[in-house]
Order: C-alpha cells, then structure tokens, then sequence
C-alpha cells in the first residue's frame, strides 16, 4: 500500500529549486536508506515529508490526502522525525520523551496510556537508566536514542530521521540500526538518510541514491548497489563486493595514491 | 534527591517572596509597620497602608507580567537574550508616552499603551511574512526600536525642560506614577493573560526545542501567533501601567530556568518570582534616599545587571 505519492515536486529554498522529483512512491513497511553526496538535496526530501518545508510545485499525498490539508496536529501522530535537536536544553531524559506524546495530547495533558507509551518508548531504546539524567549530561550517543525514544513515544507509523548515525562510532551505529530494524519489523515504514553505504546495504530494504535534485537510482540494494551506480554517484572509484554472510552488497573506496 | 532539592528552592522561594511583601508593606517615608496598623486602631496608619499596599500589589503584578512574557519570548524566538521588550515594545511605549507628555494631550498610560500595541501589531505582520523566523522577528525588533527611539529624541529636540524630565522618569518606571485608580483592570487583565499562558506550558517546551521540532510536533503558527500577542499585550499592559522597567523580563526567567526548565515550573515561578524582584526593587527605590524615590526602572537594571553577571560567572553551563 502507498504510503506517500510525489507528483511533479519541486523543492528548494527562496523560489530557487533544489529537488525535482517527477513521480515516487513509498510503501508502508519499506525501509529506505537515502543516500547520495552533500548537497544532493537529501535532506530538503526529508524536511518535504516533515512538512517542515512546502513544495514550489506538486502534491505530496499521504494515504491518498494531499499532506497540505491535513492538520499539522494530525500529522504528527501519522509521521514523526528524528533531526539533531537545534537547541539541547537541560530537560530531564524523561521530560523530554514525553514531548512526543505532545499530539496525542494536546488539551487534556498526559494519562495512563501516555505514561505506558513513553515507558515502552525508554525500554526499545535502552535509556530507562537515564531517565532521570539532563539532556545536556549525555554523550552523543545516549543522546540519540534519546531522541529516537522520544519519536517512538510519539507512536507514528512512519519515522523520518536526518543523518542519525552519522557521528557515532560502529557500536552506537550498529545499536541505533538495531532499533529501527526492530522498529520496521514491527510494521512501522523507517525513511533514513544515511551516510555510511554499508550500514544503509545492510539494514535497508531499499535505498534511493540522490543527485543534483534528482533521483539517481532506486531499489533494493542488491540491485542498485553496483560500482557503476556508485562511483557515479559519488564521482568516486570504488569497489563492491558481497559480504558473505548477509549477502549485500558493500562498497570500499579506492584512494587516490593506489590507483596507479 | 533531584526532586526534594526542588520542592526545598520552592519552598525557600516562598517564603523569601512573603517575607519581602511584609517588608515592603512596613517600608516607607513614615515609619508604620505592617503590625502596627493591623493591631492598633489608627486610621491614617490603615490607610497608608493601603496605599502601600496598592503599590506592592501593582508592583508585584507588573513584575510577574514581565517575567512570563519574558519566559515566552525566550521560547518563541529560541533566544536567552529575548525579553518583553526585543520586539520594540518599550519603543512605541516610549514614543507614545513622551508624545501624551510633552504636548499634554492626554493619559498617558493610553498613548503608551497605543504605541506599544502599534509596534507589536507592525512587528506581527512582519514576522508573519518571514514566517516567524526568529532572527528575522529580533532584528526586525531591533531596527524598529531605533527608528522609535529616534521618534523619541526628536520629541525631546522640541520640548520644555521639565516636561523632559517627567518623560524621563516615566522611561525609567516610576510606580509613583502609576494610575492606582485602574489598579483592578490592570490586575485583572495581567492576570487573565498569565493564566492562559498555563495552558500553553508544554507548547512552549516543544517550541523552544527549535522551529523544525515544533512542526514536526504538531505545532503551527496559530500556536505562535497565539502566544506572541498573549505576550506583546501582557508587556504592553505592564507599560501603560508603569513605564519601562527593564531587566525583570530577562534575569527572571534565566535564573529560574537554572533550577528546572519545564515550563510547567518556569512559567508559575516566574511569575511568582518576577513579582517579588519588582516589589523588592521598588521598596528599595523608595527607601534607601527617603524622602526621594529613585524609579524601579533604574534599581531593577542596576542590580539585575550585576546579579545576572554574578550568576553568568558561577554557573556557565546554564545558558
């Protein structure tokens, strides 16, 4: 079933556009993986489907409804999104997932089944033993989780999240991955833009590479992960072989010095 | 442990705020305390204090008023330097005031308030066009506030000396001034104002996370708009009552915040706090050179500037 339809998008800032997307569908259940070089307008497709951004042009339509009719209060119990917090204020961890609940709960403040949802959102990100802790006290890690925790708590169907692993070692990387395989099992429709190629190979159900405003390549990894895809891509040379246990592809660079 | 070192600040906080009623209510150029004139049977006591009472009760009013506006301009243009006044209230309210003033045509708690509402109302619109972006919203503030304190100037170029020197005292927030025949409307109407902004404690947690957090939580701009003019009025009602009185609107809310920054806590201490700092500030202004008053203006500026630095010094990380 779709869950968003573009029709003729054009995207950008001060009238001047950015991101042309003719035609795209993403189902519910898919796990996409963006990827593409700095610049491509990754993120500008993202803040679209956050409606934190209005097309030029075109619909957007989620389930079938144009997403500029649909209340911005409704919206955010529908699509929830996961961006590096602009401001880190000294909230409490649990304050701060409570947030989340904030659509749900507009007027009559939070009750009980609130409460449960913040508490099962803690438990799936492993951060119950922080509750009690500042924002401003955590490491950029916990502070992740933390912020996915508190998208969760927001009970979405789809998840968008802007670069979330991007500054984490291999280990946080790997847990937070975890989380939103986890998440997408359960049936929820995960949109990530990812930097790493690998971790997106790996996790991804389908990855759209994006270049100069447009849509470059889309399908599953095995598919679409290939080294002429890639190295035109990202205007690199790089090799792609299989990993021998999952199966999927990966991408390893060649530097410059060795290709003498 | 967190918690009981709260309820401890909120129960220190209480009591240091009724303490500085009571000496507030005591203070003044004749020497009857509160006990006095509550177990004897003077009637002129009873009656100065009444006045006096008024007096604390404007103050304490008006304090609270600048406090929560304070705390809501903070949140909406995400900025910790934000205060009632960024938008160029005082500006307008200046420039109305010095008109009434200086050509004594008329009250000019109304020019004042007119002036401060014009602002608010230019300020608005601009803000909507450029979406409420804060930076926008605050140098738009900014350049407004120097055309209308030019506008100021220019009045003062053509003036009489001494109407140039009450102009000057209503700038820097007499509460000698004050119109205390009004006192229930403007207390009815600050109080009105600050109740709604309860309702609104955890939009304004969502929207001082950022712009994009707030979108993405359901919040629009009928909410900002919302929140902007409950502010901008709640300020320029505090202007009409009692002149500029800077600084309350800005330390207040910051030294709260150090404490907890959950609005729930922020917006209710604030207020509460705000209150006391401006009766605090005005019992000082009036006693301290007896029988002259010094403008509360003046008092909150002077020690909210050399508060604020101490509190920048020892605690850094709570900006």
């Amino acid at each position: 079933m779709s869950l968003f339809e573009f029709t003729n998008i054009q995207a950008g800032y001060r009238k001047i556009p950015v991101l042309d997307i003719p035609r795209c569908t993403i189902n519910t259940g898919d796990f996409i993986g963006i990827i593409g070089p700095n610049g491509a307008g990754k993120s500008t497709l993202l803040k679209l489907l956050a409606r934190i951004l209005a097309p030029l042009s075109g619909t957007i339509a989620y389930k079938k409804q144009n997403i500029t009719t649909i209340p911005h209060t409704v919206y955010a119990t529908q699509v929830s999104s996961v961006t590096d917090i602009e401001r880190v204020l000294p909230y409490t961890v649990e304050s701060f997932i409570a947030l989340g609940r904030f659509p749900h709960a507009t007027v009559t403040g939070l009750k009980a089944h609130d409460y449960k949802a913040i508490n099962e959102a803690m438990q799936y990100c492993n951060v119950q033993h922080l509750q009690q802790k500042k924002l401003t006290e955590l490491s950029s890690g916990e502070l992740q989780r933390v912020n996915i925790a508190r998208a969760l708590a927001q009970s979405t169907e789809c998840i968008l999240l802007d670069e979330p692993v991007s500054h984490l070692d291999i280990h946080h990387a790997i847990a937070i991955m975890d989380i939103l395989r986890k998440l997408n099992e359960n049936g929820s429709t995960i949109i990530a833009i990812l930097h790493d190629i690998n971790i997106a190979s790996e996790y991804c159900s389908r990855i759209i590479g994006v270049k100069d405003g447009k849509i470059f390549f889309d399908g599953k990894p095995q598919d679409c992960i290939t080294y002429q895809n890639i190295e035109a891509l990202f205007d690199c040379v790089c090799l792609v072989y299989t990993n021998p246990i999952s199966g999927k592809p990966y991408v390893y660079p060649v530097p410059e010095h060795v290709k003498q | 442990m967190k918690k009981f070192s709260i309820i401890i600040s909120i129960i220190l906080v209480c009591t240091g705020c009724l303490l500085i009623l009571a000496i507030a209510l005591s203070t003044g150029a004749s020497h009857i305390t509160l006990l006095q004139a509550i177990t004897g049977t003077d009637f002129v006591a009873k009656q100065i204090i009444m006045l006096r009472f008024l007096r604390v009760l404007m103050a304490f009013f008006v304090g609270a008023a600048l406090a929560v506006s304070g705390c809501i301009f903070q949140a909406l243009l995400k900025n910790p330097l934000a205060e009632p006044y960024t938008l160029g209230v005082s500006g307008g309210a200046a420039f109305g005031a010095s008109i009434a003033i200086i050509t004594a045509s008329g009250v000019v708690s109304v020019y004042a308030f007119i002036g401060g509402v014009c602002t608010v109302v230019v300020i608005f619109f601009i803000a909507k066009a450029m979406q409420f972006h804060p930076t926008a919203i605050i140098l738009a503030g900014i350049s407004l506030g120097f055309v209308l304190s030019s506008g100021v100037l220019l009045v003062f170029a053509f003036a009489k000396p001494d109407t140039i020197h009450k102009t000057l005292m209503w700038l820097s927030g007499d509460l000698s001034m004050a119109h205390y025949e009004h006192i229930t409307l403007y207390c009815m109407s600050i109080l009105v104002l600050t109740t709604m902004t309860l309702f609104f404690h955890r939009h304004l947690d969502i929207i001082s996370f950022g712009t994009g957090f707030a979108t993405t939580h359901g919040i629009s701009t009928v909410h900002i708009a919302i929140l902007f003019w409950i502010a901008s009025l709640a300020t320029s009602i505090t202007v009409a009552a009692t002149g500029i009185i800077g600084f309350v609107g800005l330390i207040v809310p910051h030294a709260v915040r150090s404490i907890k920054a959950n609005h729930a806590f922020l917006l209710p201490v604030s207020a509460i706090a705000g209150g006391t700092t401006l009766v605090l500030a005005d019992t000082i202004g009036r006693s301290i050179v007896m029988p002259y008053e010094i403008p509360s203006g003046i008092i909150t500026g002077f020690f909210g500037g050399i508060f604020f630095l101490i509190l920048l010094l020892t605690r850094r990380d709570t900006v």
